[in-house]
């Protein structure tokens, strides 16, 4: 029994020995490195070339780096210190975000970040890297978009742009809005525009970079500057239109006239001419009172933008006239009626408000009144002038006054309420003498002589069953026409009416009027014949036939005619129908007679134009 | 210790109730050669997904192995129970200043079996003899993965893992008797008779393979076997 004991000891002994004895190993492979390998960083391309970077607006930012001997494991990008973004790679872009950075100084950083290639297990796995860091400054600039400059420059347009601060800059481009395609690539700050002559035109220009994006850079509104252009009309009857010379003459091609016909239609080329002096146009086929207009063209230079631009009406300078010497105070200045008040003088009205007293040898306005009525009807729209034109008689039919004024001088005046003889509403023209009388037609079929100087009654006609609708005194207040199914002349003399001559109205004259020039004469014209009477006893002083169809205008002062024939109006003497001139007129006699009278040796028509016969 | 008791069992068993007038108590030493192809494979699978240069410092190299058993003796015939342990491993190593990559397989086997053997010639006092053992192996495996970089434990994994396999090794025997004690020496090569898959050690179900082959990994302890025998002759009833 001892003996199995030992064994089986034994056996446990051996069995703990043999388990104890395990295999183990303290072997290690400790692998070579390379030590302290600094890196060579390689730019091959980065759009940060310079120290100070100017920002206009979101900016990519394109890279490439490249090491011989590491691996670029990533970049990252950082303004004023906070990381923008990281990429993994060796090349890639970064993007600068214009809107959210304030507009000054900033700093960009771009870190690389390499491998150490040392071979260690830490370079292996991303646990041991180099770091390089470079800085640059970045300017943010903003509300840079402005108004270009312009300036004038050897016949040529030239605008100016405040210069691209960035490196980055591949041109500038300069755009027409009325232009189809940019008219310039520059990298200038400025351009000269040889097409421009003054249409007026809005400049575009765009800065463009080299990776190919564009910015607005500015603009620029250019006004219109035309040549202004002018009329004249010379007291010898010479017309002339004219314009300045234009601004930018250099990139002028031609100046263009056409021309209307007289009825201001069918325009034709009367005149083209390269030579920028050259601004002027005697106007030529066309008279007297015709209604022509006058476009002056200014053609540029033909050029690869737009090659018709004579076609195109933005060229064009529209000029309205009525040739002769004008009286206009401004280009659609109307109503015209003028009355001879002396020799040299007569009165119209422009402009419904405003009379004026004009001097044909002067050449120029003597005097000027305003209607004081001028809330309501002019008072000078239709008046009364006694024959030898001392004394006008406007009835203001607002305040139903008339207004007695010597036409030798306007600031003087005397209104007077007729409506006690006229009646309560009626305010019929007031025909006057140049001694200060009056015809002051009333509502009851009469009328009332009248004394404006001393506010009198001087009599009362009674004209029977009709209203007398064209009445009118003589120079001196004694002898009156009246007519309505009759006409009568009568004389006045200390209230009492005496008729001395009567017709029917169908056999009256188609012209009669009292000689303001001799005031104890008239005149008549029956269409063929011009008969001069005296008004005491209606006997004829001198009779002569009228070789013109149509009587325009009597000149009593001057005693003169103005009459009509076959395209002119001619001037006669008043005795004995001699002929004095003639003006060439493209008006037929309707026209002319309701348009024109003579004064003093001068035609002045309703279209407030004069024409001095020579 | 619950693999070794029905040898430990068996053994008693055998020491107290044989009819035999002869046991031996035996003691061999040795050098074991170890296969392990699938682990080594799986060492190189590894080194090919390192993303750095590692080596194989140590690779599953002959080492000591142990085995007591206890003989019935029956005139040229001893049979009896045997007691077998081997181990062995491998590393995968690197190392510099900046950190140290390690991985390590210890393996190891209790393997009871049943030792036989044949005295075929004796020349005097010597006697050649032929041998076998048949075992059964417990395997166990313990994996060690250490990574370290710049003082930031990056892998610190380990896992134990269990397999069982069958052997059977044949050898010839020289021995010289010196009164009760008997020298000898063996020399045989281990067979493999089949081996399942290492499954972790507290879960069955996950068995280990190669990723790379996609291959079961066993144990494979075949290979030539050199031992150095002590035997004790223990005689009933004296």
């Amino acid at each position: 029994m001892k003996k199995n004991v030992t064994g089986f000891l034994f056996a446990i002994l051996t069995m703990v020995l043999s388990y104890a004895c395990k295999y183990e190993t303290t072997q290690i492979y400790i692998q070579p490195v390379k030590e302290n390998v600094t890196p060579e960083i390689q730019m091959v391309a980065l759009d940060l070339d310079k120290e100070t970077i100017y920002i206009y607006d979101d900016k990519s930012i394109k890279f490439k780096f490249k090491s011989p001997n590491h691996q670029i494991k990533s970049v990252r990008f950082f303004i004023d210190q906070t990381e923008k973004s990281m990429v993994e790679a060796d090349s890639g872009y970064f993007y600068i975000d214009h809107r959210n950075l304030s507009e000054g100084m900033h700093t960009a950083t771009v870190q690389i970040v390499t491998n150490s290639a040392t071979g260690s297990l830490a370079d292996i796995v991303g646990a041991e890297t180099y770091s390089l860091t470079n800085s640059w400054k970045i300017i943010v600039i903003k509300n840079f978009y402005a108004q270009l400059t312009s300036t004038f420059e050897n016949g040529f347009l030239k605008i100016a742009w405040t210069g691209y601060l960035g490196s980055d800059l591949q041109e500038f481009i300069v755009y027409r809005n009325d232009y189809d395609k940019a008219m310039s690539h520059t990298i200038s700050t400025t351009f000269i525009d040889s097409t421009y002559i003054g249409e007026g035109t809005r400049y575009e220009v765009m800065a463009v970079r080299r990776d190919g994006t564009g910015i607005r850079w500015g603009y620029l509104d250019v006004a219109a500057q035309f040549p202004k252009v002018h009329f004249v009309a010379s007291a010898d009857n010479k017309y002339v239109f004219s314009w300045d010379k234009c601004k930018y003459y250099n990139a002028l091609q031609k100046y263009e006239v056409r021309q209307s016909d007289a009825n201001g239609m069918n325009y034709k080329v009367v005149k083209s001419t390269q030579y920028v002096n050259d601004t002027s146009y005697v106007v030529t086929n066309a008279l007297f009172g015709d209604d022509i207009a006058l476009i002056l063209k200014v053609v540029p230079r033909a050029n690869s933008f737009k090659a018709n631009l004579i076609y195109t009406y933005k060229y064009d300078l529209y000029q309205a006239m009525t040739l002769g010497f004008s009286l206009k105070r401004f280009e659609n200045e109307s109503y015209f009626i003028p009355h001879a008040v002396s020799k040299d003088e007569f009165i119209y009205t422009a402009g419904y408000d405003s009379l004026y007293k004009y001097s044909l040898s002067q050449k120029r306005i003597l005097d000027r009144v305003q209607s004081a009525a001028t809330s309501c009807s002019s008072e000078f729209t239709s008046y009364q002038v006694s024959p030898a034109g001392k004394y006008i008689s406007p009835h203001n039919f607002c305040t139903g006054t008339v207004r007695f004024m010597n036409t030798a001088d306007f600031q003087h005046s005397i209104n007077r309420d007729v409506r006690v003889l006229s009646g309560q509403y009626y305010f019929p023209q007031i025909p006057v003498s140049d001694v200060g009388t009056a015809i002051i037609l009333n509502d009851t079929h009469g009328f009332y002589v009248y004394d404006f100087i001393n506010d009198t009654q001087l009599g009362y006609y009674n004209t029977g069953y009709f209203y007398p609708n064209d009445v009118m005194a003589s120079s001196n207040g004694d002898y009156i026409f009246a007519k309505n199914y009759n006409l009568k002349l009568l004389h006045f003399s200390n209230g009492q009416f005496t008729e001395i001559w009567s017709t029917l109205q169908t056999t009256a004259p188609q012209y009669y009027q009292f000689d303001a020039l001799n005031p104890n004469r008239l005149v008549l014209y029956d269409g063929t014949t011009i008969t001069i009477k005296s008004c005491a006893d209606f006997s004829t002083i001198a009779q002569y036939p009228l070789n013109d169809p149509n009587l325009v205008n009597i000149d009593f002062l001057n005693q003169e005619i103005l009459s009509y024939n076959a395209g002119y109006l001619k001037v006669r003497k008043l005795e004995d129908g001699t002929f004095v001139s003639q003006v060439p007129v493209n008006m037929n006699a309707q026209q002319c007679m309701q348009s024109c009278i003579l004064t003093n040796h001068a035609i002045i028509s309703t279209k407030g134009v004069i024409y001095f016969i020579q | 210790m619950k693999q070794i008791a029905p040898i430990v069992i068996l053994m008693l068993v055998i020491s107290l109730q044989a009819k035999s007038q002869e046991y031996d108590l035996m003691f061999q030493t040795g050098i074991g050669n170890y296969s392990m192809s699938d682990l080594k494979g799986l060492n190189q699978s590894l080194l090919k997904t390192l993303p750095f240069e590692a080596k194989v410092v140590s690779d599953f190299p002959p080492y000591w192995t142990y085995r007591p058993a206890i003989l019935v003796k029956f005139n040229r015939i001893s049979i009896g129970a045997s007691l077998s342990y081997q181990s062995t491993g491998s590393r995968i190593s690197v190392k510099d200043y900046s950190g140290e990559y390690r991985f390590d397989m210890n393996v190891n086997a209790i393997s009871p079996g049943i030792y036989a053997e044949v005295e075929v010639v004796k020349i005097n006092t010597l006697q050649v003899s032929f041998y076998t053992s048949a075992e059964k192996s417990t395997t166990r495996l313990s994996t060690d993965e250490y990574f370290n970089v710049a003082d930031s434990l990056l892998i610190n994994e380990k896992f134990n893992l269990k397999a069982k396999s069958f052997s059977l090794e044949p050898g010839i025997c020289i021995s010289y008797p010196i009164m009760f004690f008997t020298f000898g020496m063996n020399i045989g090569y281990s067979f493999p008779m089949g081996a399942k898959a290492f499954y972790l050690s507290d879960n069955k179900d996950k068995t280990m393979s190669n990723t790379e082959t996609g291959k079961a990994v066993v144990p494979k302890w075949e290979g030539l076997r050199a031992w150095l025998t002590f035997s004790y002759t223990i005689k009933k009833g004296k």
